[in-house]
């Protein structure tokens, strides 16, 4: 066994970085063997993503050393990284349509002399690569006739032959079937007995342990460990892991909570979402958990209407989910997952943005009530606290807290008395978000109910009274929230394991 | 720029519906005896269905030829296209009326090759050297601008004349056949009238209303205006009238006199109306302009005339001035009865 | 809590001139620098019969430029109007001219004067309404759409004037509409319906939630439809308005003419959007106004008129119309730049 004397193939020691107020990434060190499939593994916001970025190249560290093969490593650009031999495959495909998968293939790489194409060996170099992988896919097919999968194993292939030692996936099964995703692991078995590596970033522990030789753990930037996967006693060590016993309670039981029906519904389905029914009550806060893809975002926008589900949707004794307007009318207001695209209207001004949820309000027969719009902007600069010197400001040059606080403040002008928020706090930091907590308590406290759709664990353990929690479009289970919930088990819901499996 | 953008794709698109259309439009008829092809810019324009009417007589008269008409549509790519249906039929000879007539010479040199008789109307097309009938313009606009000179100096002995033509000032026929000699006629009378030259109104109507509202605001003192199509003066009429001016009091003039080109019967009311200052027009007769173009043509096909001469041969058959002062209104409405039979 | 509450005063206090006021102004004293500018060049341009013409020659592109305009900053594209104009010019022609001419072209359909107007009229809207249809229903991108329709409407009053015109034939009253003087001025019916249809504009733009609804849905319509406005409605009452004005130009032009007339409006579509864009309405919709409009019209106004005061040579004409578009844009950007910097 030649391999063991060799240093490994990718290692990272003492690596940080640090955004203004933030460390994203802290004292990082850890090293990956060759010829493995390596997992990283962690919550959102543990850092995974900083880090996969200073590997190829789209970030800087701020401190700290990279090294590849032994050698340093410092890459400018994915191009860098891909030189050095490592290569990314991204969520968004990069393959183009109009041409043949072998074309594809030999994009880039084509070598010319005086402006004409040559033949090289290049060719039959990627259809070897290519029926090595995945033998089924014909190298003069079109791409745009292959499916999803398939084109994801062209960029494989691409990144192989190019002479990439190291291959780092991040969520690659997201958009796969199942048997996609049998298929897809075939190929990284393959890829491991040509000897390159690869990087495993996954939400799924199922896969992580069917698949990995060896895990990574990162918990709030820290490295929690790294071995191998035999030593892992199952999901629930891992889960263990991931979350540590650090997840912040501070839940107290609220008063406000009555047992009064304002929502009701009954089994939502479209092509994500399957059979999804709940209830939610006046002056609750209820909160829907689950990985990226669960299905949040599809049932608030189901029940604000902005897209069409079949089941019903019942709010306050009115069928509701057929238009925005409609649930406006009826007392729904949505805070959008985007804040700067489905939010804001980015090139107007604060003063401007926040009637725009209530022109029934604004209208004396037509006529706009400009005095109430600056009364409006006033009031709700003070109440949120948006950190500005006029309303006259344009809300892109507000910072992302203080945008989210006046999409709130839309939301709040509309007198809704259910708001629909969906990733309230995504790109927030930390001190307006313990702001934007405390509008959410008071809002509920007030008589009026909350959704909050969220992928942070912390956040709805932090302010929901009911949690639902949410699996690949399915409401798996609903946990009553109090000092005695137990975070194992949640992960294990949503990262798709079986209720009660881990105790 | 991007509205230049949008007018050439507007400009392609309308290229491409106007060759779909030429090619549905055109008809063969086989008979005995000279076949001649006859292109007009609009047979829908009267004074052109007058015209094609009295071709097809004559020749048949005359000659015993039979005369196919080509409609231009208004739109020179379908006159661009008709060109190459007489090279590809079995015409003897073709009296042409084309408005691009770059884009027409190919199929005229090849109509040519074939030994086909090519004649043009109203302009040369080219370098093809081929003979043109013309109207005589430059004899009724040299008059026609004697005449307001004349009338203005009667009424007005001490106030200068100050003269401008609305128009097309980059089209070579109309400034030697309207433009200059119209210009020399009013020179003629008062060698020291002063002449603001030729303004481009071939945006339509409005161009020409904009044109003499803006030009009369700050140069009043225009009083003798060349409209050098019945089409601009609607435009230059209702500018004047925006202006509180265009009028004559009981046959005298005010404050300027206006002439047009293509007497019509609209023309007609305004012209005999002692209280309008619109009081000459070209009268350009279908009846001798179909004549005219029939037997240059015949002349070709009968070795009379060359079928090309370096300089492009141009011959002109005559043209009216209709006048408020030298023709009585009786004679004026038996000349458009008679040239357009209403 | 780390953000500190400013008082209201400040908040108020602070409010800055806006960018649309901004650039308004800014177009406003590039038309009346130009004016002084050319009243130096050109003799007899300083005065008020001329400062009158400007806005008089001016009003049937500045009656389109309203509807262009709320479209513009809807986000949408509105290229139909100069078709529409001739359409509904020829349509009021034809169905008021009495049947049995002596030839096609002079025998209508001999309705009484006030239903010929409300066919014209109805013509018009019936663009407006295709607009929509294909912009708000199909989604397809609204600058091929009202391109299309600009086709279609031309190409009925093509159809209908037999690629010419129809002026013969028609009731004594036809002409009055387009060249009755008012209040015993010089000024006529049109320039009248020119001012009060920007004023009515300006205060629906200004003052009233139509107005608002527009820019919201300009500035990011998904934003707009998940803050529960309408925009297929909305946008689908901008087509319709702008094909009405459309209508009532084409029949005011007619009648003062008194001629329908095929090629009636030809590029005004194009003028119209020029002049809208001159007055600093963004591209991309949320932003400007219909005064800038205004001010824009007036621009390009003044150049045309000063070169006809000077008798230019038609290429001399197009040249210093490019000249001063370009600047006018160019003074816009930059200066739209530095304030925000």
């Amino acid at each position: 066994m030649t391999i063991q004397q060799q240093s490994p193939v990718l290692s990272v020691e003492g690596l940080i970085k640090d955004y203004p107020g933030v460390r994203a990434v802290d004292d990082v060190s850890f090293s990956i063997e060759s010829s493995s499939v390596h997992c990283l593994v962690g919550e959102n916001g543990a850092g995974k993503s900083t880090l996969i970025k200073m590997l190829t190249g789209a970030l800087q560290p701020t401190q700290g050393v990279m090294k590849v093969n032994g050698v340093v490593y410092q890459p400018n650009s994915t191009q860098d990284a891909r030189e050095s031999g490592i290569a990314t495959l991204f969520q968004e495909l990069h393959v183009v349509d109009e041409l043949s998968v072998l074309e594809n293939l030999t994009l880039g790489m084509e070598q010319n002399r005086f402006g004409f194409i040559i033949k090289s060996d290049l060719e039959d170099r990627v259809i070897q690569t290519l029926a090595t992988i995945e033998p089924s896919i014909n190298p003069s097919a079109r791409v745009s006739s292959l499916s999803v999968a398939q084109k994801q194993i062209i960029e494989i292939a691409r990144a192989a032959s190019s002479g990439a030692n190291v291959i780092i996936m991040d969520e690659p099964t997201a958009a796969l079937s199942e048997r996609e995703v049998e298929r897809l692991f075939t190929v990284i078995r393959r890829l491991r007995e040509q000897q390159v590596t690869v990087v495993y970033i996954s939400h799924k522990l199922d896969e992580i342990l069917t698949l990995g030789d060896s895990v990574t753990v990162l918990r709030d930037g820290k490295h929690i460990v790294t071995k191998p996967l035999s030593e892992v006693a199952g999901r629930s060590e891992l889960i263990d892991m991931m979350i540590g016993r650090s997840v912040f309670q501070n839940y107290t039981a609220r008063t406000a909570v009555t047992n009064e029906v304002v929502l009701s519904a009954k089994g939502l389905s479209n092509r994500l979402l399957k059979d999804v029914s709940f209830d939610i009550n006046k002056g609750e806060i209820v909160g829907f958990y689950g990985l990226v893809g669960a299905g949040k975002t599809e049932i608030a926008r189901a029940l604000f209407g902005a897209d069409k589900v079949s089941g019903s949707i019942v709010f306050k004794g009115q069928q509701v989910g057929s238009s925005p307007k409609e649930a406006i009318a009826a007392g729904i207001a949505l805070v959008p997952e985007e804040r700067r695209t489905q939010g804001l209207f980015t090139n107007l001004t604060i003063r401007e943005n926040i009637p725009v949820m209530n022109i029934r309000r604004m209208s004396d027969n037509g006529i706009f009530r400009s005095a109430d719009e600056l009364t409006a902007a006033v009031n709700y600069v003070e109440k949120l606290g948006i950190a500005t010197d006029s309303i006259e400001k344009h809300t892109e040059k507000l910072s992302g807290g203080n945008q989210q606080k006046v999409v709130l403040a839309k939301c709040l002008f509309s007198d809704a008395d259910l708001l629909l928020l969906d990733e309230p706090t995504r790109g927030v930091d930390v001190g307006a978000k313990t702001e934007i907590y405390d509008i959410i308590k008071n809002l509920a406290d007030a008589g009026n109910s909350v959704a909050l759709f969220s992928s942070e664990l912390e956040e709805v353990l932090g302010i929901c009274d009911r949690i639902f929690l949410l699996y690949c479009g399915s409401l798996k289970s609903v946990i009553i929230n109090g000092p005695n919930v137990d975070t194992t088990d949640i992960l294990n819901v949503v990262t798709g394991g079986n209720k009660g499996v881990t105790q | 720029m991007k509205r230049i953008n949008l007018n050439k794709s507007f400009k392609r698109g309308l290229l491409v519906t106007s060759m779909i259309m030429a090619t549905s439009f055109t008809t063969m008829v086989h008979a005995e005896g000279e076949r001649i092809a006859f292109f007009v810019s609009n047979l829908s324009n009267v004074f052109h269905q007058s015209q094609a009417t009295e071709a097809k007589r004559y020749a048949k008269e005359k000659y015993g030829a039979e005369v196919v008409v080509f409609d231009g549509k208004s739109d020179s790519a379908v006159m661009t296209q008709n060109v190459d249906q007489v090279a590809a039929g079995a015409f003897d000879g073709a009296t042409l009326h084309i408005w691009d007539g770059e884009a027409a010479t190919p199929g005229v040199k090849e109509a040519l090759g074939d030994k086909i008789a090519m004649t043009s109307f109203f302009s040369p097309i080219t370098d093809t050297g081929i003979p043109t009938a013309r109207s005589d313009e430059a004899g009724v606009s040299f008059e026609m601008g004697a005449q307001m000179a004349k009338a203005w100096k009667d009424a007005h002995p001490n106030k200068p004349i100050v003269m401008v033509q609305l128009g097309w000032p980059n089209h070579t026929e109309v400034n030697s056949g309207r433009t200059n000699p119209f210009a020399n006629g009013v020179l003629s009378v008062d060698p020291s009238a002063k002449n603001l030259g030729a303004l481009d109104s071939s945006d339509g109507q409005e161009a020409a209303k904009q044109i003499i509202v803006d030009l009369l605001t700050q140069q009043p003192g225009v009083n003798i205006i060349y409209s050098e199509s019945s089409a601009l003066t609607v435009g230059t009429m209702a500018g004047l009238s925006q202006l509180g001016r265009g009028i004559f009091e009981n046959g005298k003039p005010l404050t300027e006199i206006v002439a047009s080109v293509d007497f019509d019967s609209v023309e007609f009311d305004q012209i005999y109306d002692p209280n309008s200052s619109l009081k000459v027009s070209m009268g350009l007769p279908p009846v001798e302009t179909a004549r005219g173009r029939i037997d240059l043509v015949m002349d070709v096909i009968n070795g009379k005339t060359a079928a090309t001469s370096s300089t492009a041969e141009e011959f002109f058959y005559k043209a009216y001035t209709i006048s408020y002062w030298t023709m009585p209104k009786a004679e004026a409405k038996t000349w458009l009865t008679a040239q357009f039979g209403n | 809590m780390s953000v500190s509450i400013k008082a209201n005063k400040a908040l108020f206090d602070n409010r800055r001139m806006s960018d649309q006021m901004y650039i308004t102004l800014l177009v406003a004293s590039v038309a009346v620098g130009l004016f002084l500018i050319a009243s130096m060049w050109v003799p007899n341009f300083f005065q008020l019969q001329n400062m009158l013409n400007l806005v008089t020659n001016n009003w049937a592109v500045i009656s389109l430029g309203v509807g262009v305009s709320f479209l513009l900053v809807s986000g949408n594209f509105d290229l139909s109007v100069g078709g529409i104009v001739a359409l509904s010019g020829v349509l009021s022609v034809w169905l008021v001219q009495s049947m049995g001419g002596a030839n096609a072209l002079s025998s209508g359909l001999g309705l009484p004067y006030w239903l010929a107007l409300l066919g014209a009229l109805a013509g018009a809207m019936a663009i407006g309404g295709l607009n929509a249809l294909f912009v708000v229903k199909f989604r397809i991108p609204s600058i091929i759409v009202t391109l299309g329709t600009m086709m279609v409407a031309r190409g009925i009053a093509q159809v209908i004037t037999q690629g010419s015109q129809r002026n013969t034939n028609l009731p004594d009253e036809f002409g009055v509409l387009g060249s009755l003087k008012v209040f015993g001025t010089s000024i006529q019916l049109p320039v009248v319906f020119m001012a009060v249809l920007l004023l009515v504009a300006i205060f629906i733009e200004r003052k009233m939630i139509f107005g608002r609804l527009t820019y919201w849905i300009g500035a990011n319509p998904v934003a707009a439809r998940l803050s529960g406005i309408d925009n297929a409605r909305h946008i689908t009452y901008l087509y319709l308005f702008s094909s009405a004005i459309a209508g009532v130009v084409g029949i005011l032009l007619s009648s003062e003419f008194q001629s329908g007339y095929s090629n009636r409006g030809m590029l005004m579509e194009f003028d119209a959007l020029v002049i809208a864009l001159l007055g600093g309405i963004a591209i991309a919709g949320g932003f400007g106004s219909v005064i800038g409009m205004f001010f824009g019209a007036i621009i390009l106004a003044v150049v045309t008129s000063a070169a006809t005061g000077l008798t230019l040579s038609p290429d001399w004409q197009f040249i210093l119309k490019a000249v001063a578009v370009f600047l006018a844009i160019m003074a816009q950007t930059w200066a739209l730049t530095r304030r925000n910097q």
